[in-house]
């Protein structure tokens, strides 16, 4: 690719997540609305500041557009549970509280945003394949963290890796939007011991 | 004295019931063969659910105020069949085995599989509807009531992890099957759901049961 077109392909991608991110803080400022996931496209880019021509430059659409916000609260969730798979013997239950307060911190900030995403891609074919594909890459990440434990000794050798995060992923990513997020703080430190507990006999408990 | 004959009102409630049920049992696998062609249930027609099912238009609107209506009765008919087929598992006791447990479980998943597509437009639906919402409500509460009922009597008969909090691991462990039944096992082949099957039988013994038997 000719050198000249290299930053454009940047800068164009610094607006694409700049429009991303400020669309998502209005999501999140509104998450409490009476059905946020109803507004149109219009409402929610006059919120965000941001001209229909301008975001027509960067997205085909709303689908589209969720498409890219659930992609990137994705990553984002997998970077903070980076944190719980490079967990090195001894792994401890305070060490999986830990790593579940850090997931259940990122939900939080991103609450509205995973949301949006989730009430879409319940009403759209497309999306909801395409948010599965996302939740299979947490599948994938933490297939491959058991994989690297069983190695080490750290979990469960019989395990079946990619059954197990199977599961253990579609657990957190339904618990933490219907469980934890709308509860109390007494409710959430009850929530996350379980889910600690869960966690800690699935993965690291002597068998 | 000669015993009260029922009420009008009860009478026709009753009749009601029981034409609603026909109904649904009717239309219930024409829901089911369109959401396995891959139609969202807001797609299906009310055209092709009278014509297939071999009820009259008319009749349909007589008993159900419309297709969200339906949904919700069969999201109910599907929770009386679930409780049935998992009572296999909550029922399992003292003597439980790793075994006993990955049979009642298979059982139930085998017999729940085709009912996903339809239950999984239920709680997609509640993200929408007030009335699916009301349903899912009712559904979980039931589903996390029996598991929690299950946990508390294995924590008391020494069979079951001491430690855990029975209703919050009930919540944890509903939403875990709601969630991987209706995402992957309903896409999956029978080789997978096996391996999902086994997975989940292998996470549930040693989540609740195992703990126990080390302490």
């Amino acid at each position: 690719m000719p050198t000249h077109a290299q930053p454009h392909r940047s800068c164009r991608a610094r607006r694409r997540l700049e429009m991303l991110l400020r669309v998502s803080d209005v999501l999140e400022q509104t998450a409490d609305d009476v059905d946020p996931a109803g507004r149109q496209i219009d409402d929610l880019l006059a919120a965000a500041g941001i001209a229909r021509s301008t975001f027509y430059l960067h997205f085909r659409d709303k689908a589209e557009l969720l498409d890219a916000l659930g992609e990137h609260v994705f990553g984002e969730f997998l970077d903070v549970a980076g944190f719980w798979w490079a967990l090195e013997a001894p792994v401890t239950r305070p060490d999986v509280r830990e790593a579940m307060e850090r997931l259940c911190d990122a939900y939080r900030v991103r609450r509205g945003t995973v949301s949006a995403v989730v009430d879409a891609a319940a009403n759209d074919t497309g999306l909801r394949d395409r948010y599965r594909r996302l939740v299979h890459e947490v599948v994938g990440a933490l297939e491959a963290a058991i994989v690297a434990g069983q190695l080490t000794g750290t979990i469960d050798a019989s395990l079946d890796a990619r059954g197990t995060a199977t599961w253990i992923a579609w657990m957190i990513e339904r618990g933490m939007t219907q469980l934890v997020m709308p509860a109390d703080a007494n409710a959430t430190d009850r929530l996350l011991q379980t889910l600690t507990d869960l966690v800690w006999n699935a993965l690291y408990a002597p068998a | 004295m000669p015993p009260r004959e029922p009420t009008t009102d009860a009478a026709a409630s009753s009749r009601r019931s029981r034409s609603r049920a026909r109904i649904r049992d009717a239309m219930l696998p024409v829901i089911e063969a369109e959401l396995r062609r891959g139609l969202a249930y807001s797609d299906i027609a009310i055209r092709t659910l009278t014509e297939q099912g071999d009820v009259p238009r008319s009749t349909f609107y007589l008993n159900f105020a419309d297709k969200t209506d339906l949904l919700r009765a069969c999201a109910d008919h599907v929770l009386t069949e679930t409780t049935g087929w998992a009572a296999a598992w909550w029922e399992l006791g003292e003597d439980i085995t790793r075994e006993a447990l990955h049979d009642a479980l298979a059982r139930a998943m085998a017999r729940y599989l085709p009912r996903a597509p339809l239950m999984a437009a239920v709680y997609d639906g509640a993200r929408y509807d007030d009335t699916l919402r009301d349903a899912v409500e009712r559904i979980t509460g039931e589903l996390v009531g029996r598991v929690e009922e299950h946990l508390v009597r294995g924590q008391a008969g020494g069979w079951v992890d001491p430690t855990l909090l029975p209703h919050e691991a009930a919540s944890w462990i509903m939403w875990m099957y709601e969630r991987t039944q209706h995402q992957e096992m309903r896409h999956a082949d029978d080789a997978t759901i096996d391996r999902l099957v086994d997975a989940g039988t292998h996470l549930l013994w040693r989540t609740l049961y195992a703990p126990a038997r080390r302490a």
